[in-house]
């Protein structure tokens, strides 16, 4: 649990500290500034997102190589 | 084209500060500037160009000893890769479009491996060689520098994203719009013409309905915060985010009268047998570099020109057919065919700064020979284009015509007259080869065993 948290915590404040934090230095405006910003708002979403993929397909891996050492044991007796 | 002396540099290459490339006698260069060398020699040194050049993903190049144009802060001057033949984003199918993104990513992700960052994400980066996408921008890759954003991030999502996005909800057709919208389809619009359900999609939700409300919102505003640091996981996250959300996506083909067309044959087994031996030998007999396919459906008949050795272009105005082609070349690593979306009756224009950026179908790079197989009647009856006209267009085309004739008592014509009065005067066999023949010597001519249908092979006058 606490590991999840560790996870989560930092990505999810870093959010926040973004949008709450005031701005010393500006730039001009163009078309691409909305885009800019945002993916400075979703920064710690996607890092927090690409993380759990990453772990997940660990998990995974791990599961999928039991498979088939378990069929090959019951194959045998 | 804008001539520096002996020298054309290509219209579509103004965009880029880094170089430009241009045309010297009929050979393609490309002018690497003083300010993109530090990037170039990274590009280089490091080992991304090789890597990403051996893995199929990046055109190559020869460095040349070549005097720099005057006065425009020349670096170095390289001569890329070739291709055959020149498609645009709004021309492909939606696999096409996918494969050409998930590439683009893949690309993004090997050049962080090397400190790169793609600088220009684009869809006209990429083109088809070989049957697979390639990146043809040798000059899009600058170092990365922890902290920054990626500067590509809304030009992936308006020349990827939306148009995939787009397709896989609300059908083929939108992918058009990419042809009027040069940079890519604004998000605004792509998430005004989404189902709401797609509001539940983590990842569209993010990327375009989100991602267009802040663009939205920031427009208003006088001044931005450009400060913030992203970290290295950050940028990595977003383009793993970006890759999830392009493979989810699916796009079911809606089951159509042209793709279903082979299946359900309007002519006997035997005359469609006899028609494949007949195009065999006229292919055989004429030996084609480079054939255009056109009303190719699922590309049956494209399959023996390539299979001859003929570098094909498969063009189609059903993209559930150009589809089912794609699909079916990619899984036979078929490197001669070369599947395209494109409507005869109104093929791409000339688009952009000047009209002159991208360039129009029928004006690129014609082929030696043209297979125009049940297709004739389908532009002279619902189309309503004279015979006349038609052999105009095709001798503008090609020096070799392989085509068929599909008279008035053919059941596919019989129910193509079914909704419309027969106004078709002269849309007949004498007709046609009349007409045919100003423009035309007509070599042979073979009627199909157990059907009406008559293919013809001509040589241009």
């Amino acid at each position: 649990m606490r590991f999840f948290t560790q996870i989560w915590a930092t990505p999810l404040l870093a959010s926040l500290g973004l949008v709450l934090q005031p701005q010393p230095v500006y730039a001009y405006i163009d078309p691409g500034a909305g885009s800019y910003v945002f993916q400075m708002l979703i920064a710690g979403l996607v890092a927090a997102g690409f993380l759990v993929r990453q772990y997940w397909q660990k998990i995974t891996k791990v599961f999928a190589r039991r498979q088939p050492m378990d069929n090959g044991e019951n194959e045998d007796s | 084209m804008v001539k520096m002396r002996t020298v054309d540099i290509t219209a579509s290459s103004f965009r880029d500060p880094s170089g430009f490339v241009y045309e010297r006698s009929g050979v393609l260069y490309r002018q690497i500037n003083e300010s993109y060398k530090e990037d170039y020699q990274h590009l280089m040194e490091s080992g991304l160009h090789d890597s990403l050049v051996d893995e199929g993903l990046l055109i190559s190049h020869e460095e040349v000893d070549h005097e720099n144009l005057k006065g425009t802060g020349g670096y170095k001057t390289i001569m890329p890769q070739r291709l055959p033949f020149v498609t645009y984003p709004y021309e492909w199918c939606f696999s096409q479009l996918k494969d050409a993104a998930l590439t683009t990513i893949r690309i993004q992700k090997k050049a962080l491996e090397f400190g790169m960052s793609l600088k220009d994400a684009g869809a006209y980066n990429i083109q088809f060689s070989g049957g697979r996408p390639i990146h043809i921008d040798t000059l899009s890759f600058q170092r990365y520098v922890e902290g920054r954003p990626w500067v590509a991030y809304r030009q992936f999502c308006r020349h990827f994203l939306a148009p995939l996005v787009l397709i896989s909800y609300k059908g083929a057709r939108l992918s058009r719009l990419s042809m009027l919208h040069i940079d890519g389809i604004p998000l605004d619009i792509t998430s005004g013409i989404l189902p709401k359900r797609t509001w539940l999609a983590p990842s569209l939700l993010m990327h375009i309905h989100l991602h267009a409300k802040s663009e939205k919102y920031f427009a208003q505003k006088k001044s931005v915060p450009r400060d913030q640091r992203i970290t290295s996981l950050s940028f990595r996250g977003l383009m793993d985010s970006l890759e999830v959300a392009v493979k989810k996506l699916e796009w079911a083909r809606p089951g159509k009268t042209w793709s279903g067309y082979y299946r359900d044959l309007h002519y006997s087994t035997e005359a469609f047998e006899d028609k494949k031996r007949l195009v065999t030998s006229f292919l055989e007999r004429i030996d084609p570099d480079f054939v255009w396919d056109l009303g190719a459906n699922i590309g049956l008949f494209s399959r023996i020109a390539g299979d001859a050795g003929a570098f094909t272009l498969s063009l189609d105005s059903d993209a559930g057919a150009v589809e089912i082609n794609y699909l079916e070349c990619r899984r036979k690593g078929d490197k001669n065919i070369l599947p395209l979306v494109a409507d005869l009756t109104n093929p791409s224009p000339p688009i952009g700064w000047e009209n002159r950026e991208r360039r129009s179908l029928l004006d690129r790079n014609h082929g030696d020979t043209v297979m125009a197989l049940a297709l004739v009647h389908h532009l002279a009856i619902v189309n309503n284009v004279p015979p006349a006209r038609l052999a105009d267009f095709f001798a503008g085309l090609c020096r070799n015509l392989i085509v068929e004739f599909i008279p008035k008592t053919d059941p596919k014509v019989q129910s193509l007259l079914v909704a419309r009065d027969d106004v078709f005067e002269d849309y007949t066999r004498d007709c046609f080869e009349k007409e045919f023949n100003r423009r035309f010597a007509i070599l042979q001519s073979s009627p199909l065993r157990g059907s009406d249908r008559i293919v013809y092979l001509m040589a241009r006058r």
